[in-house]
């Protein structure tokens, strides 16, 4: 009898604690409830987001290749587009994407900024590359201080103290067959901040910018 | 309720009320836990369009947002056009004005009924509702948001009622599948419950007919070595010695009735011969003769009486004597017990031939004496005249006691006879034991001196070719 009664005591027990739980995690029909009830911490963030509308973040391009690259993108024979998306590996980011392109010379130009986090992701220019004739005499490679010369402009645009960078070169992908150069910068003070860069040393042009995607929260 | 019964009701009934239990508890977390992450889907995407009016409201720069037209238009290339993509995933999408008037939406049809989420729209807190439209659960993410300065109520909704159908679904499945398991483990707890409890029953129903008094009865045992195997080897063993105790009570009882039997017939021999011969000579005037005959037989039937009295009081004092424990040499006392018959072995012509190892022995030498003096004697009485006893004596290979050995090679006894021949009064030939004056006490004596002494006596016996009495002295009681 008493065995009896533990078993029916314990399968009570259980079956109130089921309800109970059953009770707490359950939402109701008809009733209005704050999304806050299904815990999602990133919504309080996402709703004090500010972000960049469509024509600043076009001016901020503008400005950076004008400025930063001596590059005047405004004129009639180039055609611009520009894009929304959301970043592939964070959902939560959107970007826009700029892109211009010159039907008569075929050079194109881009950049990415986001509009989350008002920052320039990367930025491209496509031109007709320069290679090496036979005369010329591949440079291995350049000081810190000459590369830092070179971008100095482009980085000053972008907000960024030059100084504060090292730069390492990544060693190339390919045979050398022009002065393309890449270099690694990352910020002493800032750790999160590192960025590449590849640099046309011969003619000190800058042919690409690009967050490390390690950064890209 | 049998045994197996209870295991089985038991098991069966707690095993499907946890197993339901815990199946009904499982489809509710998954069911709790899918509808929350398809809230929060529907949250996600809200935020997501949110974002993307939010972004593209520039586009607004040339539009008027206080003309209803203006802003359809305007939903038309951006809400419409994004939310045309979004159809895969069933998300809808509603646009209203702050005093909910209808300026975008993509829902197939129009909305019914009180529009809770709608009205209760608050700006920069987004809200949700489940609510049944068409038979059908939806839910409902709402908030007020503002563009270019003019607020308008967003309003996103999905169907959710695949996961209420699924729970359903869920539940149907469950119950077949908690059907068929709790079936199989009936009919296996069945099975189970019977074969563990078979040889509980077994053990019952031997112990029931051994209650009824048949102590030779066994359980077969399985030989495991689980509680119940141990069970029945102890079971086995215990009614193994209540069947010798009953047995050994048995023959002390049938012994004691012998004694008491055999006390009562020699008592009453003697005095019914004083009281036949007593009353010839009180009634009758009898010659002398007679009288003298009559007077000689009440006379040897007195002393014969006096004789059972005084071995009687031998045996009683044998078995509560003391003992006198000291170092002696047995062919001493064998030498005594011989000198003690020399008449009687002269008397029949006995030829004694004693070969024996010394050995010094520690214990009760009169007792010893005693008993080397009735086996010798039993021999004598065994032996015919001319006859021949011998007595030998060596230690032994392996246990390294003594062995004494009287061998007589007289009339012998049957082997039927042997298990009785140690009880008093009990004569193999009992017309030739009185003819000897013998009342059956000697082999009782030595039997009682054998316990006091630990001595292992044995006999070997054969009719017409005589009896062997071995004595085994143990090797605690020689001195070497």
């Amino acid at each position: 009898m008493k065995t009896k009664c533990l078993i029916v005591l314990a399968a009570l027990l259980l079956i109130g604690a089921a309800l109970l739980f059953y009770r707490n995690n359950s939402i109701k029909e008809d009733m209005i409830y704050s999304v806050s009830l299904l815990d999602m911490k990133t919504q309080k963030e996402k709703e004090e987001n500010h972000f960049i509308s469509r024509v600043d973040a076009l001016n901020q391009a503008y400005t950076l290749f004008l400025e930063g690259l001596g590059i005047n993108l405004r004129s009639s024979e180039i055609t611009m587009y520009i894009n929304l998306y959301k970043d592939a590996k964070n959902k939560d980011t959107y970007n826009w994407l700029v892109s211009w392109y010159n039907k008569e010379t075929m050079e194109s130009y881009s950049c990415t900024i986001s509009a989350s986090e008002d920052k320039v992701v990367n930025l491209f220019v496509v031109e007709e590359r320069k290679l090496l004739s036979s005369s010329e005499e591949h440079k291995a490679s350049y000081t810190q201080e000459e590369v830092l010369e070179v971008v100095q402009n482009f980085l000053n645009v972008l907000g960024k103290e030059v100084h504060q960078y090292r730069v390492v070169e990544v060693a190339p992908e390919y045979d050398y067959t022009d002065h393309y150069k890449k270099y690694f910068f990352s910020n002493e003070q800032e750790k999160t901040d590192r960025f590449y860069m590849e640099i046309d040393m011969n003619q000190k042009l800058i042919i690409s910018y690009e967050i490390d995607p390690g950064d890209t929260k | 309720m049998k045994y197996w019964k209870k295991i089985f009701i038991y098991s069966v009934v707690l095993f499907v009320i946890l197993l339901n239990l815990a199946g009904s508890l499982l489809i509710e977390k998954t069911f709790v836990d899918s509808r929350r992450e398809a809230l929060r889907a529907a949250v996600n995407k809200y935020v997501d369009i949110e974002n993307n009016l939010y972004l593209n409201a520039d586009y607004l720069i040339d539009v008027d947002v206080t003309n209803k037209a203006s802003i359809q238009n305007w939903s038309d290339i951006i809400v419409k056009g994004y939310t045309l993509s979004m159809n895969e995933d069933s998300f809808f999408m509603e646009l209203y004005t702050e005093s909910n008037e209808l300026i975008s939406s993509d829902l197939n049809s129009r909305l019914t009924g009180s529009r809770q989420e709608l009205i209760e729209a608050k700006p920069n807190e987004k809200q949700f509702i489940i609510r049944r439209m068409n038979g059908k659960r939806y839910v409902f993410v709402s908030s007020i948001i503002n563009l270019k300065n003019t607020n308008f109520k967003l309003v996103l909704s999905k169907s959710i009622e695949r996961i209420y159908s699924d729970r359903i679904a869920d539940y149907k499945y469950f119950l077949l599948l908690s059907a068929c398991i709790s079936g199989i483990l009936a009919i296996g707890m069945f099975v189970i419950s019977k074969k563990l409890t078979k040889p509980i029953v077994n053990l019952s129903n031997i112990s029931q007919t051994i209650a009824e008094g048949n102590y030779s009865i066994r359980i077969a045992e399985s030989g495991a070595k689980d509680e119940i195997g141990v069970l029945e080897r102890n079971f086995n063993g215990m009614i193994d010695v209540i069947e010798q105790n009953i047995m050994e009570l048995r023959y002390h009882n049938q012994a004691k009735q012998r004694f008491i039997d055999s006390l009562s017939h020699e008592i009453k021999t003697p005095i019914t011969s004083i009281i036949g011969y007593s009353d010839l000579l009180l009634r009758s005037k009898v010659n002398e003769e007679t009288s003298r005959k009559a007077l000689m037989y009440i006379n040897s039937e007195a002393k014969r009486l006096e004789h059972l009295n005084s071995t009687l009081l031998k045996l009683t004092f044998l078995r509560e004597q003391s003992l006198e424990k000291e170092i002696f040499s047995l062919s001493y006392c064998l030498e005594h017990a011989t000198d003690a018959l020399k008449y009687k072995l002269e008397k029949q012509k006995i030829e004694l031939f004693v070969e024996v190892e010394e050995a010094n022995l520690y214990g009760d030498k009169h007792q010893i004496e005693v008993l080397l003096i009735n086996l010798i004697d039993n021999a004598c009485k065994a032996s015919k005249e001319n006859g021949k006893i011998s007595i030998t004596g060596e230690y032994g290979e392996k246990s390294r006691g003594y062995k004494l050995r009287i061998q007589d090679y007289g009339i012998g006894m049957p082997m039927e006879e042997m298990d009785k021949i140690l009880e008093p009064f009990y004569m193999v030939d009992k017309a030739r034991t009185r003819k000897d004056n013998g009342i059956g006490l000697g082999l009782a004596i030595c039997s009682e001196v054998c316990k006091n002494q630990n001595i292992i006596m044995s006999f070997t016996s054969e009719v017409g070719a005589g009896t062997q009495v071995c004595l085994t002295f143990s090797k605690e009681r020689i001195v070497l």
